[in-house]
């Protein structure tokens, strides 16, 4: 509340033209919320079912499953980097989880010999592979000082030759891995929170919940998020003050890692079957969540809470789109557009401050 | 070194008025990949606001449009049906029954294998069915 008085206060002092000048910033720099509100406004004239409860609960439950991703990718971010590779191990790992957790009864089931995995087991042997990825891209850029782009663009080819191939054993032949078991579809698509009228919340929300708790503390309690943030704003002064720079960026990417395999193993029961296009382009709208919510690729900047935003606005904005029975390809375009709008902000605002 | 280099250029220049300090720190800005070219505001601006209109008429002129196409597998050499426009959230018009001799018809299905109810099923999103078939036990008695 004081911000806005002293923003108020501060609008006041200004002259004429330095009032249109604020007016013209402040209208650039929240390009993205008016082309939300537009959208939110118009859709909502288009079809009155966009704001009924069922659909918001719909905005809220899609946030939540790509939540994770988000997360680690603005670790990758922090660090004036990025991971192109993460939509792939979303794929890889949402492929390996089907596959361990189709039911018996399953006719063409890939691993016929194995019942459906426990679901911790499962959980680590993602959290293992997405972390192994990240690992191997962490490692590239900080020993070498690889530009992530181009590291991140290898890795995420050879996870999608890997998944490619992960998906022909045992005569699979490239088949989508459906059937999965009803009490891992329980674990995650089931609701612990009892029904409420007609609003069910679905338990990976609660998953999307905690890991976000769990990364706001490694963001702003630990010495590991301190670090990230220091190496992000200016690697050569973190380096003389102590800070392992290598150690943490590998730190960095292998956590997103791991969320990435996180993310898939929510996608491999939400989607329900499974196929070499899961994950397909997750990075994209992950990247565009995180600079929106004001992770900056200018490094060192980013707030969790920021991150939540971006990945729940550009939903709404995605899910407009849908209600709107806007064609898929273009929505390729405008997603595009809304990445270069994104970035262009970020740009703005370092230029401005300099 | 870059400090040096700028308070060196800084310096070769003629000294500046407060106002056009100020401007040039508007208009202008140093960019993050380590390059020394000027990258103007005013055209970065001009961009934003171009992508944002074009996302507004492309949103506006798509909205417009007929709908999601829903296609028809049939899996039959020469037999096609036509495609049907759909809006979201309404439902698919059940096609003609494809036919096949020696088998029966099942239905039309999803890839992933859901089977498709033409009368409570909506569509979402650009959509292929398939028809599935099986062996009619009549015909292959009967042959």
């Amino acid at each position: 509340m004081n911000g806005i008085q002293s923003k108020i206060a501060h609008y006041k002092s200004l002259d004429a033209a330095e009032k249109k000048a604020y007016i013209k910033d402040s209208l650039i720099n929240n390009a993205l919320y008016i082309l939300l509100i537009i959208a939110v406004i118009y859709t909502y004239t288009q079809n009155h079912r966009f704001l009924s409860s069922g659909s918001l609960i719909n905005i809220v439950t899609l946030s939540a499953a790509n939540l994770p991703i988000a997360l680690g990718i603005a670790g990758c971010i922090v660090l004036t980097g990025t991971d192109l590779s993460a939509g792939r191990v979303v794929g890889i790992t949402a492929c390996i989880t089907a596959a361990l957790e189709q039911s018996t009864s399953y006719a063409s089931k890939m691993f016929p010999e194995i019942g459906p995995v426990p679901v911790p087991i499962v959980i680590l042997i993602v959290l293992l592979v997405g972390a192994v990825v990240g690992f191997v891209n962490g490692f590239f850029v900080a020993k070498f000082s690889l530009h992530p782009f181009i590291v991140t663009l290898a890795t995420q080819l050879i996870v999608y030759g890997l998944l490619l191939i992960f998906l022909t054993i045992n005569g699979n032949n490239g088949q989508p891995l459906s059937g999965l078991d009803e009490g891992f579809n329980g674990f995650v698509k089931g609701n612990i929170i009892p029904t409420i009228g007609n609003v069910t919340i679905p338990n990976y929300v609660i998953i999307a919940a905690v890991v976000a708790v769990i990364m706001w503390i490694v963001w702003n309690k630990t010495s590991f998020g301190k670090n990230m943030f220091a190496v992000g704003s200016n690697p050569d002064a973190a380096n003389v003050s102590g800070v392992n720079v290598m150690k943490t960026i590998i730190g960095v990417h292998t956590l997103a890692g791991a969320l990435y395999g996180l993310t898939g193993f929510i996608e491999s029961s939400r989607i329900g079957s499974n196929s070499a296009t899961t994950g397909q382009n997750y990075e994209s709208d992950a990247i565009a969540a995180c600079v929106i919510g004001g992770v900056s690729f200018v490094g060192g900047t980013g707030k969790i809470s920021g991150i939540i935003l971006g990945v729940f606005l550009l939903r709404i904005i995605f899910v407009a789109f849908t209600f709107l029975s806007i064609d898929q390809n273009m929505q390729y375009i405008i997603k595009g557009c809304i990445i270069l709008i994104a970035c262009s902000i970020d740009m703005r605002k370092y230029l401005v401050r300099k | 070194m870059k400090d040096e280099e700028l308070k060196t250029k800084d310096e070769r220049q003629e000294p500046r008025t407060d106002e056009e300090i100020q401007k040039s720190k508007r208009d202008y800005g140093l960019g993050i990949y380590g390059s020394k070219k000027r990258i103007s505001v005013k055209l970065l601006d001009a961009f934003i606001v171009l992508l944002l209109l074009v996302i507004i008429l492309l949103m506006l002129f798509y909205s417009r449009s007929e709908g999601f196409t829903v296609s028809f597998d049939t899996g039959i050499p020469g037999i096609e049906l036509e495609d049907q426009s759909v809006r979201y959230g309404e439902k698919v018009a059940e096609p003609e029954e494809p036919l096949l001799p020696g088998y029966s018809f099942d239905g039309w299905y999803l890839e992933n294998g859901y089977h498709w109810d033409f009368e409570t099923d909506t569509v979402g999103s650009d959509t292929v069915l398939y028809a599935r078939f099986s062996l009619d036990p009549e015909s292959s008695s009967g042959a």
